[in-house]
């Protein structure tokens, strides 16, 4: 376990931390408020893949928000800790600790707005394909409980844009996000 | 027929009887260092028995590792886990970590409808399938699923959900952080809950268990500090602080003693002479209570040893008198002061031998130890000691004692003694108008682990779910069903009394494990498989799940259906095993069942107490064995506390009532034996008032200072009280009393500085009760009959 401390100073060693330096100082440069997205979900209790659209916000410093198109979409907003879930009209807390996988989602988002190297590296082995112009990053989550239920993530983008998320979770299930990043408004 | 005494061979007696004491503790030998059967055992602030018992309460430890950042303190609590997992000395340890891997785990999963309190016919209705599977849906596309993913096609109604949080609840559990592991409320602790192989009160296994723990944590010492906590750990705790300081104690009192000896004797014999008697006497107290009992009480033998300085007074009397000794010596001194060392020996052991036929073994071992040892120590000091001397001191006496004593003391003026009889009576009205009386009926007040280590407890205890709890209803039954059934039978009476707010939460063992009626009525509740198909077929449609979707759950549902029912006998060992063994366990004797059912925020409990007088079980027939009794833990050990405290009372007033009887008999004097009495009764009286004015509130342990101060004061009133021949006799008896008293109050004067509050509170006593006594019994003296000087042994 000790290793796993040592990383972030083998990390800084690796050549390829270059890159990674670059996109996320990309990333964080100016980052957007909303990040509209369409996102594909294939899981094997379904029939058929299911596609919906939704909207990601994010507020400094530290509020997210996922929300889902259409009547009584989900909208989960985490502000710390807290997280509030709101569903068709009811809505309730939780601990964000007690959702591993959106905590590991949150600390992706808000590692990758503010551009933080050590934040990311703390929850995720990271592995950086392409340059700054056309990059893809591999992440496998440190935690096992949370690497029981999500093997792994990719992202893939282009400077300072993060154009696609696919998340490859436990038991055959995958979800692709593609994401459309516009100003505030 | 003292002669015929005088000519056995004493000292071949003696050695006789120190090898068969010797060869009785080597054989049958035992230390039992368990504070239960001597006193109550402690309890925190809020009254909880910080070990109701040495059962499985006794055996959680909690542990919190603090310090470092969160992602360290979860590796360190994950390394712990591991590590002891499978160290002889731990039965279960847990971190909150939720390994998949965990075989009790699939057990919980695979038994889940019989644990499931959700489980009824209405919960696999059409309705509430369809209800159940929509969120289900919802689940599958959420951030924030309400039951995880990969659990769906198996669990669609959650009752694995449920059945996990029932078990949290009840065996007590923390919040998980984002790495997994429990943690307290603030999130800067990591908290570990584990449960010891060895027995609560075994405190060697405990210690064992400790050092495991140390050395497995000893990677992470640098960085992070591991708190433990737990009726073992302050149990453990006490008893190497009381063993450090009875050592430095035992050390210093013996230099101190030793040093008197020497500057008042001016000779190093005396010294290891004096220590003769009293350590024949610990060694002939310890091996008959051994005897008697089968084992020797820690505590006994150390408060016995305290008590039995008195025998350190027998050496003494003899060298303080042996100036010019008659004409067989040492010996002559002997046998001329036999009647008085005799006398005072023999009400001392008077007053013990009433304390040694009560139910309390501590209190009865203690009495057996004293009464056996100051009576071996006077006999060794009447027929031994002058025997073991060197021939030198033995014809010519020990050198006189060099100790002035004030002529106010050998010849009290009268106005003293009507000092002594207003100060006596100035006290009885003191202790008369002190009401309530001062009794300190908290043990923990005197318990010797500092209040931070007990705060401590009581934090980690909240922050993992396992408050410490004073109310609890006790269900005693003739076998574990029927306790199970019983406390399901009273949760709806426990839900009303929620629901006034009378309690805040209550917890029980047919919680975690359900009666075998009630998972019978549960596998009875779950539709047969063709039927469920039919409404699964129904409630699915529309939703987009394939239609083989939830084959998993007509599987589990199906084999649930021809599950034997658990019972605490096939449990295998896991979280729900430990759950239900600390709150249902085989009852001490009659073999019949307890189950335990803590009640939480109680303040108060009369509502409780009625509820249970309306007898809530009454309509049961099957249940007509099964009895419910309300336990308050904090009233059980205060009235365990008073019990031991009003029959030492009582002995000890039987005691002194037997004792002026024998003075009666012996000294056939009435005057004597009154002065006697009147200096005991004066002293105690005296030393009461004194700490009252002190402040201070009188425990067990200040008994316990006082019966050594009857015992020492009837040794002082016994010799000050006898009929002498003149002004000499009185003075050497005057410097032989002052020596003795000296000695006492130069070791309990150090005892009195001790960090340990007991320790603390019986030096003090004893400290002011030689003074009181030695007053009290030099200004009741009998005034010599000549007081002329004259020339000894004529």
């Amino acid at each position: 376990m000790l290793l796993l401390l040592a990383c972030p100073l083998f990390a800084k060693a690796d050549p390829s931390g270059d890159t990674l330096d670059r996109i996320l100082e990309a990333l964080a440069d100016d980052p957007p408020s909303h990040i509209d997205f369409r996102e594909t979900r294939e899981d094997p209790l379904l029939e058929f893949p299911e596609t919906r659209t939704g909207t990601l916000v994010f507020e400094p410093p530290d509020t997210l928000e996922r929300r889902m198109d259409g009547d009584g979409g989900e909208r989960v907003r985490i502000e710390g800790r807290q997280v509030v879930v709101e569903r068709r009209g009811s809505s309730r807390e939780v601990d964000l600790d007690e959702q591993p996988g959106l905590a590991a989602f949150a600390a992706l988002f808000r590692s990758l707005a503010r551009g933080e190297r050590e934040g990311l590296e703390e929850h995720f082995e990271v592995e950086t394909e392409g340059d700054l112009e056309d990059w893809r990053l591999e992440l496998t989550p440190r935690d096992r409980t949370l690497r029981r239920m999500i093997l792994g993530l990719e992202l893939q983008g282009e400077g300072g844009a993060l154009l696609r998320l696919d998340t490859e979770e436990s038991g055959g299930r995958h979800s692709r996000m593609q994401l459309d990043p516009r100003d505030g408004d | 027929m003292p002669n015929r005494l005088y000519l056995s061979p004493g000292p071949a007696l003696w050695l006789i009887g120190l090898l068969v004491a010797a060869g009785i503790l080597l054989w049958r030998g035992e230390l039992v260092t368990d504070l239960q059967g001597f006193t109550p055992e402690p309890v925190t602030e809020t009254g909880i028995a910080l070990d109701p018992g040495g059962g499985p309460a006794g055996q959680i430890l909690l542990l919190g590792i603090e310090g470092g950042s969160s992602a360290l303190r979860a590796d360190a609590s994950d390394h712990l886990a591991q590590a002891l997992h499978d160290h002889p000395t731990v039965a279960e340890i847990r971190n909150g970590r939720l390994d998949p891997d965990d075989p009790a785990l699939d057990f919980l999963l695979e038994h889940r409808y019989l644990l499931s309190p959700e489980v009824t016919p209405e919960r696999f209705s059409t309705e509430s399938l369809r209800d159940q599977l929509e969120e289900r849906r919802e689940d599958l596309g959420s951030a924030a699923p309400l039951m995880p993913r990969e659990l769906i096609g198996r669990d669609p109604t959650g009752e694995s959900l449920v059945v996990l949080e029932q078990l949290g609840q009840t065996g007590g559990a923390g919040q998980r952080d984002r790495h997994g592991v429990w943690v307290d409320p603030e999130r800067d602790r990591a908290l570990l809950l584990l449960h010891s192989a060895a027995d609560g009160m075994d405190l060697d296994g405990q210690e064992a268990l400790l050092k495991a723990l140390d050395e497995a944590f000893a990677e992470y010492a640098d960085d992070l500090d591991l708190l433990v906590a737990g009726p073992a750990v302050i149990a453990v705790e006490s008893r190497g602080r009381i063993r450090g300081e009875i050592t430095a104690f035992s050390l210093a009192a013996s230099l101190a003693l030793a040093t008197l000896l020497l500057a008042v004797f001016r000779h190093p014999h005396p010294v290891w002479l004096a220590a003769v008697p009293l350590a024949t006497g610990i060694l002939a107290g310890a091996a008959v209570v051994t005897l008697v009992f089968g084992h020797l009480h820690g505590i006994a033998l150390a408060f016995g040893i305290t008590v039995l300085g008195i025998a350190l007074d027998y050496p003494l009397h003899l060298f303080a008198h042996s100036r010019n000794p008659p004409s067989d010596g040492m010996r002559g001194v002997a046998r001329e002061l036999w009647p008085a060392i005799g006398l005072g020996a023999g009400s001392t052991v008077l007053v013990y031998a009433l304390m040694a036929i009560t139910g309390f073994s501590g209190m009865a071992q203690l009495g057996l130890f004293v009464l056996t040892g100051v009576g071996v120590a006077a006999i060794t000091t009447r027929w031994v000691l002058p025997r073991l001397m060197p021939q030198v001191l033995q014809r010519n006496g020990v050198p006189p004692a060099r100790l002035p004593v004030p002529t106010a003391l050998t010849q009290p003026p009268l106005t003293a003694r009507w000092i002594l009889a207003a100060a006596v009576l100035g006290a009885l009205v003191v202790i008369a108008s002190t009401d309530p009386f001062p009794w300190e009926d908290n043990l923990g007040a005197l318990h010797p682990v500092p209040q931070e280590h007990i705060d401590r407890d009581r934090e980690l205890r909240h922050a993992l779910g396992l408050p410490d709890i004073r109310h609890a209803l006790l269900i005693t039954a003739p076998d574990p069903e029927r306790a199970l059934q019983a406390a399901e039978a009273l949760t709806p009476g426990l839900e009303d009394l929620r629901h006034q707010e009378t309690l805040t939460a209550y917890d029980h063992a047919a919680r975690a494990l359900p009666s075998q009626a009630l998972q019978r009525t549960r596998q009875e509740a779950l539709p047969a498989t063709d039927t469920l198909r039919e409404r699964l077929d129904t409630a699915i449609d529309g939703l987009g799940f394939r239609a083989d979707a939830f084959d998993p759950f007509l599987e589990d549902v199906a084999r649930s259906r021809d599950l034997e029912p658990l019972t605490l006998a096939t449990l295998p060992d896991g979280p729900l095993r430990q759950t239900t063994g600390t709150l249902l366990m085989p009852g001490e004797d009659r073999g019949d069942w307890m189950a335990w059912v803590r009640l939480s925020g109680v303040e108060d409990a009369t509502e409780v107490r009625n509820w249970l007088q309306r007898e809530p079980l009454a309509d049961l027939p099957e249940l007509g064995d099964v009895g419910v009794q309300h336990v308050d833990f904090l009233r059980a050990s205060e009235d365990l506390v008073s019990e031991f405290r009003d029959q030492a009372l009582e002995r000890l007033a039987l005691g002194v009532g037997a004792v002026a009887l024998l003075l009666l008999l012996v000294t056939r004097a009435p005057g004597r034996s009154l002065r006697i009495l009147t200096a005991v009764g004066s002293g105690l009286v005296l030393t009461v008032a004194a700490l009252i004015l002190l402040g201070i509130s009188l425990s067990l342990f200040h008994l316990i200072a006082l019966l050594l101060i009857v015992g020492l004061c009837l040794d002082y009133a016994v010799f000050f009280s006898r009929p002498l021949k003149d002004l000499q006799a009185r003075l050497r008896t005057a410097a032989s009393v002052s020596i003795c008293a000296l000695s006492t109050v130069a070791v309990f004067g150090l005892l009195a500085l001790s960090s340990l509050p007991v320790l603390r509170a019986m030096g003090l006593t004893v400290v002011l009760g030689v003074v009181f006594s030695f007053l009290a019994a030099a200004l009741l003296a009998q005034p010599p009959r000549s007081r002329r000087t004259v020339p000894e042994h004529q």
